[in-house]
C-alpha cells in the first residue's frame, strides 16, 4: 500500500481556494468592498486605526519597537503618544505579548469603543481561558443573523457598537468558531468556519488584509479534518497575509503552528524563525520553537538559550510556555516543582485552559485526587475541548505509562473524533501496547482525515513493511523479525530473551503478564519511526514495557552495535516497567538496564565520561533524569547511562541487591527518587551522592584529570587509528615525547603506542599501551591499550599472552565482532576448541549474519561434542546462507544423523543432493540412512 | 588417481586438482589446446592498484591453470616487465610454473592482436573466458570506456575483437567500474556477460576480488560437480560483495550484472528460468572443453564407463525434477527425488568399490 502525500505538508497548493493575487492594503480591500467604515469615535480612531500602515500600527516610534521586541521602549512610546490612532492597541498588544493581561484589557477598554479594540479584547480573555467574556464581546462585532452575506451584511446585533470591517467581522467570527469548538458547539462553529471561506472565496481580490487573511487560514485549518486539502490551502493563505504585510507575525505563526501539528518539523521551525528574525523576543515564536525542539529527538539543542527560557524570559505568565515547561519537568520527573509551576501560573490566571491541563497532568501522574476538580473547572467552561485529555495523555505517554495514555486518548478521541491529536495518540499508544490490529485501524482513521499528519503516515507506512515481517510464535514471546534475517536470528533473539526473562524472574520476581512482543528492524529508519514516528532517533533499542522494538544487528556497521546486550537491556526495562505499573524513573530504569547489560556482556568506560567526571558536569542522582530527558551538553545522555549504572552497581554492592528491589517497590507505590532513597536506603540523596561520588572517584578520578582539557572536551575522540591504518602524521617522537611527559594522561599514551606500533617499536609500544591500560583498565573503546597488546604479542610470537590481551580488551568492547573471531582462531589455535568455541559464540551475539563463524563453531562443537550447539550453528550457517549450500546441507543432515533424527537427516540429505546430485559423501550419507531403516 | 572420464558429468572431477598429481595433468597446453582464459590488467593509477590487479590477474590464471584439464592461459598487464607484484618467482615449482608470467602489454593493440590470435588458433567449440581487471569509467553518461595503458578500451572496438570467435562459446567479464556499459555493444546470442557494476556506477568494484576466489577454492561450485558454471561464479562473487558492504555497513556503489538473453540488458538477479538472463550462465562451465574431460587412466573399463553414464542420465532426470517441481506436491517430490538420488547413490556406491579396493 502506498500513501501518496509525504506527510510533510507543502507549502504551496492550490484545490478548494480560487487563486488569488496578494492584495496591496487593507483600504483598497474596504473600497473594494464597498463596506460601510465604522462609525467614528471622538478621536477618529476607527479609520485610522484600520488604515495603519502594517502591524501593528500606531505612533512609529512605538510600532519599530514592538516590531524589533524592544517591548520596554515600545511601552514608552505608546504611553507618550496615547492619545495618537493605534497607539492604545499598540500598547496593549504590547502588554499582551509581555504578559501583562490584565493591563491590556484595561487599556483597551479606557479609550474609544471601536470593533479592532473589542476584537482585540475578545482574543486576549479567550488566551486566558476567559471564554465567556470573550464570546460576549464578539457578538457585539457580527451580525445578528447568521445568515451569510458579505455582499449584505445583515444588521449587527442589539449590543452592537456599529458596522465592523468586514475583515474584523471575519476574524471574529474565526475567534468566535474557536470558542464555539471548545464549548462543544461544533455543528455551529463549522458552519461558521464554513461561511468564513465561503466569504473568502466570493470575495473580490485584496478584500482582506493581512490579520483577516490569517483568519481566513486558521478556519482553513479547523476545517481540514474533514478535507485535506484544506491544509495546503491553509499555508497558501498564510503565504499570502505574509506577503501582505511582512512584519506581521500572525501569518508566520499560524504557519508554524500548522507545521508543527503535522510534524513537519523543519518547516514549522523555519516559519518561527521569519517571526524571531525580525523580533528575537517574541514569545510565541520562541514557544512555538521549543515546541519543534521538543517534539525532536532529545539531545542537547544547538541554542544557546533553550528557547522556552527565553519565552517565559518575556512572558512569565504565557499559558502555552508554563505549560510545556511543567511538561518538561514532568519528563524530567520533578513533580513537585511541576506542580508548583503550574499552580503559580494559575494563580495569575485561574482559567486559562493550558494550564488548568498542565496541572491535570500533574495530578493525574501523581495519583493526586485533586486531578478529578481540575478536571471538572477545565470542562466545565470547555466542555468540548479534547485538550485536557490529549494533555493527559501526551504527559503519560512521556513517562512511559502507554495503558493509561491510550486510556486518556480513547475519552478524548470519543468527545472529539474529529481531533487528529486525540486518534495519534491512541493509535500509536495501541501499537505500543501490542494492540497492533486495534492501533492500526485508529492510525488509518486519522490518516484518511488527515494524509499530513507525518507522524501518522511514517508509522502507517512501517506497519505495511511489518506485514512483510516473519513473526516467530514462541509463548510468552513473540519475535517479529525483517523476513530475510528470521532463520538467522530468530533462535539467538529467542535464546537472549529467555535467559534474560529467566534471569529477572528469578531475581526480580518479575513474571510477564501477557506475551512480550520483541520487533527488530533492520533499517534504523523504520525502529525510530516505531518509536518516536519521525526518523532520525539516535537510540537503539525502545522499551514499551511488554512490547519492545530494537535494531537488528544489520542495521548498523558490524562492531558498532551489540544487538544482544540492547535485547538484555531493553528486557530489564521490561522488568522495571513491570514491576512499577511503568512509575519508575527514568534515570533509574536505565541504569538497571545498563548495569544488567554490563553484568552479563560487560561495557567498558568512554573518555566522555571522563571529561565529565574531570569538568563536574556529572548530575546529582535526584537531578539525573535532566541527563536523559534535558540534555544539556551533546553526548550527555551517553554519559548519563553509564553514570545511572555506577549509581545502580553502587546501590547493589553496598545495600545489596534487595534494595534494588525494594526501591523498585517503592517507585511502584509512587515515591519520587529523594522520597525511594529515603525510605529504602535511609538516607537522603545527597548522602548517596556522596557514596557515589566517592566510588566514581576513586576508580576513575585519576583517569579523568590525567586528560588534558583540549583532548578531552566536547569531543573526545575514541582513540587512535584502528591497527593497520595510517598513523596520524605527528611524528612518533612527539608523541612519545608528550606521553611521556604526562604519564598519566590516558590518550596520550594510547597515541604514542600506536605510533609506535606502526613503526614497527613494539617493545617501546608495549610500554605504553601497558600504561594506558593502568590508567583506564575498563576503556571501552574500539581500539584500546589491550587490543594492541594483543597484536604485539601475536607480532611476537606468544599466542597465549595475545589471547588473553585480545580476550581483555573485548571485556569492555564486546560489539567488536572481529575481534571476536580473531580471539577464536587464536585459541583454535592454542588446541582450546571449547575457549574457540566461546569466542565465536560470542561474536554471534555482537553480528550473527556471517555463515563462515557458524561453520566453525559448528565444527568446535561437534568437536566438543555438544550435539545441540552444533545443530544450531549448521542451521544458522544454512540461514546465513553460506555458499556452499550443499555442503552445510550435507553437514547438518549429517548431524541430524547422530543426533538421532533420522527423517530430517533424510530431508536435508536430499536437499543437498538436490543441488548437488553427485555429490559423494551426500549420496553416502543416503544409502546409509536408507539402509538403516 | 585422476578418475576423470569421458563424460561431461564430472562428479569425480576436482577443479584445483591436487599437487600430488600435477604430474599427471595435462597442464601449460600449447596454443589452440582447449578452453582458454584470457585476463587483462588495465592500469592501476597508483602503485598499490597496479600491483592488486596484477595479482588477481595471476591468481585467476593460477587457478584456471590449476583445473584438473588443459586450460591455456594467456595474461596482459600495465607492466609486464617489472618483477614486482605476486607474478614475481612466486610460482610453485613443476610444470605451471611460469605459465602465468604476462606475455605482453595490457594495451589495447597488444589485446587485439593476443585476441585475434587466440581465435585463430583456438579449435572448434572451444569456450574463452576473458577477464577485464581494472578500471571503468563513463563519462558523464556517454561511451563507456575500460582504462588500458596509452587508448582506453571502448565496447564497439571490443565488440569488434571478439566477432572473431564467431563459433565459439565467449565469455566476458568485466570486472571494473562502469562495467554494464559495455553490455548493449558485447551483447549476442550465446555468450555471456558479466560486468561488476551497472554503467553509471564509477567507483572502485570489490566485485573483482570475489571473482579471482570463485576460482580458487571449491565453494563456488555449488552443485559440487568438480565445475564452475557461469552462473555459480557470478552468484559466488555477487553475494560475497553484498555481504562485504552489508557488513561494514556501506552504501552498495556496485550492483553486478549478468546478461547471457542478448538482448543487452544485464539482470541483478539471474536465475535459469526460461525467458530470463541466467539460463545459459547455469549450463556453461567456464574454462570446461567442448569435448569433455578425457580420462588418462587406462584402469577405466568398460563397466565402469556404463555405470558413469547411468549416473549422468540419472542425475540429468534429477535436474529435469528439479524443474518439474513447481507442479508437484512437496512429498511427492521428495519421494520421487529420493527414489532417484538411490538408485544414483548405488551406482556411486559401485563406482567407488574397486576405486576403494585398488587402494
Amino acid at each position: 500500500m502506498s500513501r501518496s502525500p509525504t506527510g510533510a505538508v507543502p507549502r504551496r497548493s492550490s484545490t478548494l481556494f480560487r487563486s488569488r493575487p496578494a492584495a496591496a492594503t487593507l483600504l483598497a480591500s474596504a473600497v473594494a468592498l464597498g463596506a460601510p467604515a465604522f462609525p467614528a469615535g471622538g478621536e477618529g480612531q476607527q479609520q485610522a486605526e484600520a488604515a495603519a500602515e502594517g502591524w501593528p500600527g500606531g505612533p512609529e516610534a512605538g510600532a519599530a519597537a514592538l516590531r524589533a521586541g524592544r517591548y520596554e521602549e515600545a511601552e514608552s512610546a505608546y504611553r507618550r503618544d496615547l492619545r495618537v490612532p493605534g497607539a492604545r492597541r499598540g500598547l496593549a498588544e504590547t502588554l499582551r505579548l509581555t504578559g501583562r493581561y490584565r493591563e491590556a484589557l484595561e487599556v483597551l477598554a479606557a479609550g474609544e469603543t471601536t470593533a479592532e479594540r473589542l476584537l482585540d479584547r475578545a482574543r486576549i480573555h479567550r488566551d486566558i481561558g476567559e471564554d465567556a467574556a470573550a464570546r460576549a464581546l464578539l457578538v457585539r462585532l457580527l451580525p445578528s443573523s447568521s445568515a451569510d452575506s458579505a455582499e449584505a451584511p445583515s444588521p449587527p446585533a442589539s449590543n452592537a457598537v456599529g458596522s465592523a470591517p468586514p475583515g474584523v467581522v471575519l476574524r471574529a467570527e474565526v475567534l468566535l468558531a474557536d470558542l464555539e469548538l471548545a464549548a462543544g458547539e461544533r455543528e455551529t462553529a463549522l458552519s461558521r468556519l464554513d461561511r468564513v471561506v465561503g466569504r473568502y472565496n466570493r470575495a473580490p481580490p485584496n478584500a482582506f488584509d493581512a490579520r483577516a487573511l490569517t483568519a481566513v487560514g486558521v478556519a482553513a485549518t479547523r476545517l481540514g479534518f474533514d478535507s485535506s486539502g484544506l491544509f495546503r490551502d491553509a499555508l497558501r493563505v498564510f503565504d499570502e497575509a505574509a506577503l501582505l504585510d511582512p512584519a506581521d507575525p500572525a501569518p508566520h505563526l499560524a504557519a508554524g503552528d500548522l507545521l508543527a501539528a503535522k510534524f513537519n518539523n523543519t518547516e514549522a521551525a523555519r516559519s518561527f524563525a521569519a517571526v524571531l528574525e525580525r523580533n528575537p523576543r517574541h514569545p510565541e515564536a520562541l514557544l512555538g520553537l521549543a515546541r519543534v525542539a521538543r517534539v525532536g529527538h532529545g539531545g542537547a539543542s544547538g541554542e544557546r538559550e533553550d528557547p522556552l527560557q527565553r519565552a517565559l524570559g518575556v512572558n512569565q505568565h504565557h499559558p502555552g510556555a508554563v505549560a510545556l515547561r511543567v511538561r518538561q519537568l514532568l519528563e524530567a520527573e520533578r513533580i513537585p516543582e511541576a506542580r508548583e509551576a503550574a499552580r503559580a501560573a494559575l494563580t495569575a490566571l485561574p482559567d486559562a485552559p493550558e494550564l488548568l491541563a498542565a496541572l491535570g497532568a500533574v495530578q493525574f501522574l501523581d495519583d493526586d485526587p485533586g486531578a478529578g476538580e481540575t478536571e471538572a473547572r477545565f470542562r466545565a467552561a470547555r466542555p468540548g475541548d479534547p485538550g485536557f485529555d490529549v494533555g493527559l495523555a501526551e504527559a503519560a505517554e512521556r513517562q512511559r505509562r502507554y495503558r493509561e495514555a491510550a486510556d486518556r486518548a480513547r475519552a478524548a478521541s470519543a468527545a472529539r473524533p474529529d481531533s487528529a491529536a486525540a486518534n495519534r495518540l491512541l493509535g500509536l499508544n495501541l501499537l505500543r501496547l501490542g494492540a497492533v490490529a486495534e492501533g492500526r485501524e485508529v492510525l488509518e482513521e486519522a490518516f484518511r482525515r488527515d494524509p499530513f499528519d507525518a507522524l501518522v503516515k511514517n508509522t502507517l507506512d512501517l506497519l505495511d513493511e511489518l506485514d512483510g515481517f516473519t513473526v516467530v510464535a514462541a509463548p510468552p514471546l513473540e519475535l517479529v523479525l525483517p523476513a530475510k534475517e528470521a532463520a538467522v536470528l530468530a533462535p539467538y533473539a529467542e535464546q537472549i530473551a529467555r535467559e534474560a526473562l529467566d534471569e529477572f524472574r528469578g531475581r526480580y520476581r518479575f513474571t510477564p503478564s501477557g506475551t512480550v512482543r520483541i520487533e527488530m528492524y533492520d533499517r534504523s529508519a523504520d525502529f525510530s519511526v516505531r518509536t518516536v514516528g519521525l526518523t532520525g532517533l539516535g537510540a537503539h533499542g525502545v522499551c514499551f514495557g511488554e512490547t519492545l522494538a530494537l535494531e537488528s544487528p544489520s542495521a548498523r556497521p558490524v562492531a558498532r552495535y551489540h544487538w544482544a546486550s540492547t535485547l538484555w537491556h531493553e528486557l530489564a526495562h521490561t522488568a522495571a516497567m513491570g514491576l512499577t505499573d511503568n512509575r519508575v524513573p527514568r534515570w533509574f530504569t536505565e541504569g538497571l538496564s545498563q548495569w544488567e547489560e554490563r553484568q552479563k556482556f560487560g561495557d567498558g568506560v568512554g573518555l566522555p565520561f571522563l571529561a565529565a567526571l574531570r569538568d563536574g558536569r556529572l548530575l546529582p542522582v535526584s537531578r539525573m533524569n535532566d541527563g536523559f530527558t534535558r540534555p544539556t551538553w551533546p553526548g550527555q545522555v551517553p554519559v548519563s547511562y553509564y553514570h545511572a549504572s555506577l549509581v545502580v552497581e553502587h546501590l547493589e554492592r553496598e545495600h545489596g541487591f534487595p534494595a534494588i528491589v525494594a526501591l523498585l517497590e517503592s517507585f511502584g507505590a509512587g515515591a519520587s527518587t529523594d522520597e525511594a532513597i529515603a525510605e529504602v536506603l535511609g538516607i537522603p540523596p545527597e548522602t548517596l551522592d556522596a557514596a557515589v561520588n566517592a566510588v566514581i572517584e576513586e576508580r576513575f578520578g585519576e583517569a579523568a584529570r590525567g586528560l588534558a582539557a583540549a583532548e578531552a572536551g566536547e569531543e573526545a575522540p575514541e582513540g587512535p587509528p584502528a591497527a593497520g591504518e595510517p598513523a596520524e602524521a605527528e611524528p612518533v617522537e612527539a608523541l612519545v615525547a608528550a606521553a611521556d611527559a604526562a604519564p598519566g594522561n590516558f590518550l596520550f599514551q594510547l597515541r604514542a603506542g600506536a605510533a609506535l606500533f606502526e613503526a614497527g617499536r613494539d617493545e617501546e609500544a608495549a610500554e605504553r599501551f601497558r600504561r594506558a591500560a593502568a590508567i583506564v583498565p575498563e576503556y571501552g573503546g574500539e581500539n584500546g591499550p589491550y587490543r594492541f597488546l594483543a597484536r604485539i604479542h601475536e607480532r611476537a610470537g606468544r599466542p597465549a599472552e595475545a589471547a588473553a590481551a585480545l580476550a581483555r580488551h573485548l571485556a569492555h568492547a564486546p560489539a567488536a565482532y572481529r575481534d571476536w573471531l580473531l580471539l577464536a582462531e587464536m585459541r583454535a589455535a592454542d588446541s582450546d576448541p571449547a575457549g574457540a568455541a566461546a569466542a565465536l559464540d560470542s561474536a554471534l551475539f555482537a553480528y550473527p549474519f556471517d555463515a563462515e563463524p557458524h561453520e566453525r563453531l559448528a565444527e568446535h562443537a561437534a568437536a566438543l561434542g555438544d550435539g545441540a550447539l552444533e545443530l544450531r550453528e549448521r542451521r544458522a550457517a544454512l540461514a546465513a546462507g553460506t555458499p556452499d549450500r550443499a555442503g552445510a546441507l550435507y553437514r547438518l543432515a549429517d548431524a541430524l544423523r547422530r543426533a538421532g533424527d533420522r527423517p530430517a537427516a533424510r530431508r536435508r540429505v536430499l536437499e543437498a543432493l538436490e543441488i548437488a546430485p553427485t555429490y559423494d559423501p551426500a549420496l553416502r550419507l543416503l544409502l546409509d540412512l536408507r539402509r538403516a531403516r | 588417481m585422476n578418475r576423470a572420464a569421458v563424460v561431461s558429468l564430472a562428479g569425480a572431477i576436482s577443479l584445483a586438482a591436487p599437487a600430488a598429481s600435477g604430474a599427471e595433468r595435462s597442464t601449460g597446453p600449447p596454443e589452440g589446446s582447449g578452453p582458454t582464459l584470457v585476463v587483462v590488467a588495465g592500469v592501476g593509477g597508483d602503485p598499490e592498484r597496479r600491483e592488486r590487479f596484477r595479482g588477481w590477474a595471476d591468481a585467476l590464471c593460477r587457478a584456471a591453470a590449476g583445473f584438473a584439464w588443459p586450460v591455456a592461459t594467456r595474461v596482459l598487464v600495465e607492466r609486464p616487465g617489472e618483477p614486482e607484484g605476486a607474478n614475481s618467482g612466486t610460482y610453485p615449482p613443476g610444470e605451471n610454473a611460469g605459465a602465468c608470467v604476462p606475455e605482453g602489454r595490457s594495451t589495447r593493440d597488444e589485446l587485439a592482436a593476443l585476441l585475434s590470435a587466440t581465435a585463430a588458433t583456438l579449435p572448434e567449440g572451444e569456450p574463452l573466458l576473458l577477464v577485464l581487471i581494472g578500471h571503468g569509467s563513463s563519462s558523464g553518461g556517454g561511451t563507456a570506456r575500460f582504462n588500458l595503458p596509452g587508448p582506453d578500451l571502448t565496447p564497439a572496438e571490443l565488440a569488434l575483437m571478439l566477432d572473431e570467435f564467431g563459433g565459439h562459446p565467449v565469455t566476458v567479464a568485466h570486472l571494473g567500474s562502469a562495467a554494464g556499459g559495455f553490455l548493449p555493444a558485447l551483447s549476442a546470442p550465446g555468450r555471456i556477460l558479466l560486468a561488476a557494476s551497472r554503467a553509471h556506477e564509477t567507483n572502485e568494484t570489490r566485485f573483482a576480488r570475489h571473482f579471482v576466489a570463485a576460482f580458487e577454492g571449491a565453494a563456488a561450485d555449488r552443485n559440487r560437480d568438480g565445475r564452475l558454471s557461469a552462473l555459480e561464479v557470478f552468484d559466488y562473487a555477487r553475494a560475497a560483495t553484498e555481504r562485504e558492504y552489508e557488513e561494514e555497513g556501506l552504501l552498495r556503489t556496485e550492483h553486478p550484472l549478468l546478461d547471457d538473453d542478448g538482448d543487452g540488458e544485464g539482470a541483478a538477479e539471474p536465475a535459469p528460468v526460461p525467458g530470463s538472463d541466467g539460463v545459459l550462465a547455469a549450463r556453461t562451465h567456464l574454462l570446461f572443453p567442448a569435448s569433455g574431460v578425457l580420462a588418462a587412466d587406462s584402469e577405466v573399463g568398460e563397466a565402469e564407463r556404463r555405470l558413469l553414464a547411468e549416473r549422468d542420465a540419472l542425475a540429468a532426470r534429477v535436474d529435469a525434477l528439479r524443474g518439474a517441481r513447481a507442479g508437484m506436491e512437496e512429498e511427492a517430490y521428495f519421494a520421487e527425488l529420493e527414489r532417484l538420488l538411490l538408485e544414483l547413490a548405488e551406482i556411486n556406491e559401485r563406482l567407488a568399490a574397486p576405486r576403494e579396493g585398488v587402494r
